[in-house]
């Protein structure tokens, strides 16, 4: 049900951005970006109902909470990540865009290297072991 | 919050395009540039929360 409430909005913000298309380019992407924003908080909304049910696998990972935190950081940047390209891209500067996606890209590996160390110390032990 | 705010924007811009075009013909160039100028700041002050409130949420969802 809620797909179609989105699916209307973002017909109405699309049907709306295209009047200024041509006379006032700017108010088009202001247009846009009001209905991005709206989707995106909507999905955030849901993201956290999800949370909570995400925590309840918490106990699994209860010796590795560590990574759990990692992955949720990782989903996190990405998320804004693909946001802020996608309405960079959208209003036509897609060097910015792509400079965006690199930095997201950078911060993931980032935040991803412990797992990536603490992985190669695991594969150690059954050489050595 | 939701769908009104796409329309306070469309009516913003469609406000500002008449009254620039208005101001244009009238040979007032620079009033028109300071009125879409306005309309983008004002359009701007509306967005700048819901900006915000977003990135906020999401940082304290995913603890970044």
């Amino acid at each position: 049900m809620e797909i179609i409430k989105i699916g209307m909005v973002g017909l109405i913000g699309v049907l709306f951005a295209m009047q200024f298309k041509m006379s006032k380019p700017e108010y088009s992407y202001l247009i846009i970006f009001g209905v991005c924003l709206l989707i995106f908080m909507t999905a955030m909304r849901y993201m956290e109902s999800l949370m909570l049910q995400i925590d309840s696998l918490k106990t699994l990972f209860s010796d590795k909470l560590g990574y759990f935190k990692i992955l949720l950081k990782v989903i996190g940047i990405t998320y804004i990540c693909e946001f802020c390209s996608g309405i960079c891209g959208d209003a036509g500067y897609k060097a910015v865009a792509n400079q965006i996606e690199i930095f997201g890209k950078v911060l993931i590996l980032i935040a991803g290297m412990p797992i990536l160390l603490s992985l190669i110390q695991v594969m150690q032990q059954f050489v050595e072991g | 919050m939701g769908v009104n705010l796409i329309f306070k924007i469309a009516a913003v811009g469609i406000l500002v395009t008449i009254l620039g075009q208005v101001l244009k013909h009238s040979g007032r160039e620079e009033q028109a540039f300071l009125v879409s100028l306005a309309g983008l700041i004002l359009v701007l002050s509306w967005i700048v929360p819901y900006i915000y409130e977003l990135f906020s949420t999401i940082r304290n969802l995913f603890e970044l």
